[in-house]
């Protein structure tokens, strides 16, 4: 299938089997998979613990001291590019660009926005002389900033902060890169301001087939925003498919409990607490990393990891997700392996 | 909640405002007002939200309240006596009976103390002596908040965030307070335990029967939370009502852009995500007339030149828009707004 989207023209971000774990040995991402298609948004969800961003830096090269990868690999259109370094690695950064969380932190307060843009576009060799500062301009006028000759001018602490995450994806954008990876872009940010954000990274997903990896907590942005998800819970993907599929009918224990917890605007019941703290684990990962805040987990849970089922595009890696919800008395233990066997199979 | 006709409010504010005077004597900054008379009145029991962007004054009139901060102009009320001169032993048996929960509790705590013992400093401060012993009141407030005494022992860094802001929260209940003012207490926290606060605070307050404000950014937790809700634009209250009719019927357009920016798991068909334009102004420069007339679809000439009052739009709720009364208050949509 990958092959045959690379022929029409379709380029992909993947990793495969993912596994991040720190020095002294706890691992913190388990075997991802995710994979992003370029002109699309896939939203990556997951709560603090959950290797979310963990996940993001391994696929930008930029894994933090003392986190190491066991095993796994990070794909750029089907090429390995995991533990690339000087020029390949340079190349890997000219196609995928990141904005993270905090924008303001992320700019040097000595800089201006054009001394910053300048830096961005000669680095990437993507403008050079003078054509830099038209290239500045042209890049601010292209994220919402007209009064680009004011801003190039100002320094970080002049800017709002809707303004500096602007300059950040102008910045990430000067690589002209086929993929944007943005962590929490807008959870600094006030709603009306993440409104705005929000519909630039749609534009230039439209416009110009940026594929973008969007991590985020909130899954009002997921639906609003995404074609697929991929949930993850203590470094382990819980819950893959179409974002609309699996906010409507979440077959995961984890992703439905997720979805209560959020409160809604104009929902009338209150939202349900999930009962304990993501940092809540089972000793050595020995189980399903939900299990102790499941409210459906069985014996199974805590002694042996589910397998990622996968049916119509969708999977979810739980021991009971295939057996009704609402009738806790017909479980059967025993028959699980068969069950996941069963339906690993599927096409 | 329904008090008689002659008893006053617990909190009331009136003609509250907060003037900064930026620089020193001679500098050409201009004053930031950062409230500007502000009405507003809480009843005993009752959880009023404020909301409103960053930067629109809204922590500022929270600290000035409980006292915190002193008012440059109007003044606030506890059950009728104005918290202005007042002497000072009043003003401390006061303070008492008013507490602030803050958003970030790593900053709150004492990281070198165990938070049994943070827990109930209040008490001595306040030189409440349980009738027990220091224990017991650790006991029974950690039990009230839902942790386990055996926590007492330990220190902020070993706690979870959730845990901590328990901490928090079980400190400002020490003194059984008429009045707590909760400063973004769920922002810092993941989504599954923030309905666990969510629920905490709704319990504890139905318990005890405390009032409080619960300062947000967040419409939708604030839905959750509050009976009433005050929406703040640049120093001023620009919107004021229960929070199920005003999150639902938004009568100010800023209301309206805020309900419409939150991000929805269903949004009804032709309910798109609404872009305000441009961010909100600095309250250095407050624009003339109503404040927020440079980002207003609806404005019109009289919108630049004179200010709104908040004024009554129906039953329990208020707006200050020269056009609200004329407007039927509606669901916000696109059109209503500038794209």
């Amino acid at each position: 299938m990958a092959g045959s989207e690379r022929q029409r023209g379709v380029s992909l971000l993947e990793a495969r089997g993912l596994t991040l774990a720190s020095r002294s040995g706890e691992v913190l991402v388990d075997g991802v998979d995710l994979t992003v298609r370029s002109g699309e948004i896939l939203a990556l969800v997951g709560e603090s613990g959950s290797g979310k961003s963990l996940t993001a830096l391994a696929l930008l090269g930029l894994l933090p001291e003392g986190i190491v990868r066991l095993e796994g690999q990070v794909l750029l259109d089907g090429v390995e590019v995991t533990g690339l370094s000087g020029r390949h690695a340079a190349l890997r950064g000219r196609c995928i660009a990141s904005i993270f969380q905090d924008p303001q932190a992320s700019l040097d307060p000595r800089w201006t926005v054009g001394r910053y843009l300048g830096a961005q576009f000669r680095r990437h060799g993507t403008a050079a002389g003078r054509a830099v500062a038209q290239a500045s301009a042209e890049m601010l006028a292209r994220v919402g900033l007209a009064d680009s000759r004011r801003i190039l001018r100002a320094y970080p602490h002049e800017l709002s902060g809707g303004m500096a995450q602007r300059v950040m994806i102008a910045g990430a954008l000067a690589a002209d890169p086929r993929f944007l990876v943005a962590d929490e872009p807008t959870t600094a940010l006030d709603v009306t301001t993440q409104s705005q954000i929000l519909d630039l990274l749609e534009e230039l997903q439209a416009e110009s087939g940026l594929g973008i990896l969007l991590i985020t907590h909130d899954l009002g942005i997921v639906a609003e925003m995404a074609r697929r998800v991929v949930v993850l819970y203590g470094g382990k993907v819980m819950e893959t498919g179409a974002a609309d599929a699996v906010l409507a009918a979440p077959r995961h224990p984890y992703t439905r409990a997720l979805l209560a917890s959020m409160p809604d605007i104009e929902a009338l019941q209150p939202p349900r607490p999930i009962p304990g703290t993501p940092g809540d684990r089972l000793p050595a990962a020995s189980g399903c990393p939900f299990q102790p805040r499941c409210g459906e987990a069985i014996g199974d849970c805590a002694v042996r990891p589910p397998v990622l089922a996968r049916h119509d595009g969708r999977s979810w890696a739980c021991h009971r997700t295939e057996l009704p919800p609402t009738q806790p008395e017909l479980r059967r233990p025993h028959q699980q392996p068969i069950r996941e066997r069963a339906l690993v199979s599927l096409p | 909640m329904s008090p008689s006709l002659e008893a006053p409010p617990l909190v009331q504010a009136l003609g509250l405002s907060r003037i900064y005077s930026a620089g020193g004597w001679f500098s050409a900054a201009p004053p930031v007002a950062a409230v500007g008379k502000v009405d507003l009145a809480v009843e005993r029991g009752e959880m009023l939200a404020i909301v409103g962007e960053s930067g629109c004054g809204k922590s500022t009139l929270g600290r000035l309240l409980l006292g915190l901060e002193p008012a440059s102009a109007g003044e606030v009320r506890f059950e009728g006596r104005s918290l202005q001169g007042l002497p000072a032993r009043e003003q401390r048996a006061l303070r008492a009976r008013m507490q602030l929960v803050f958003q970030n509790p790593m900053a709150a705590l004492d990281p070198r103390l165990p938070v049994g013992a943070q827990v109930v400093e209040p008490l001595t401060i306040h030189r409440m002596p349980e009738a027990g012993s220091d224990r017991l009141a650790v006991e029974q407030l950690f039990a009230a908040v839902g942790l386990s005494a055996e926590l007492a022992g330990r220190f902020p860094h070993q706690l979870s965030g959730g845990q901590r802001q328990r901490v928090v929260i079980a400190r400002a209940l020490a003194t059984e307070p008429d009045f707590v003012v909760f400063d973004e207490p769920v922002s810092a926290l993941d989504v599954s335990v923030q309905a666990q606060i969510i629920a905490l605070i709704r319990g504890l307050q139905r318990e005890r029967g405390f009032a409080g404000i619960f300062i947000s950014h967040d419409l939708r937790v604030v839905r959750h939370i509050a009976d009433r809700v005050a929406v703040m634009y640049l120093g001023r209250i620009v919107e004021e009502g229960p929070v199920a009719s005003v999150l639902a019927t938004p009568a100010h357009p800023y209301t309206q852009a805020l309900v419409a920016s939150v991000p929805r798991l269903k949004r009804a068909a032709g309910q798109a995500r609404l872009r305000l334009e441009g961010d909100p102004p600095s309250a250095s420069t407050i624009p003339t007339g109503c404040a927020f007339h440079p980002r207003c679809a609806a404005a019109q000439t009289i919108c630049r030149s004179e200010r709104p009052a908040l004024s009554a739009t129906a039953p329990e709720r208020s707006s200050a828009c020269h056009f609200s009364a004329t407007r039927e208050p509606a669901a916000p949509s696109l059109e209503s707004m500038r794209l």
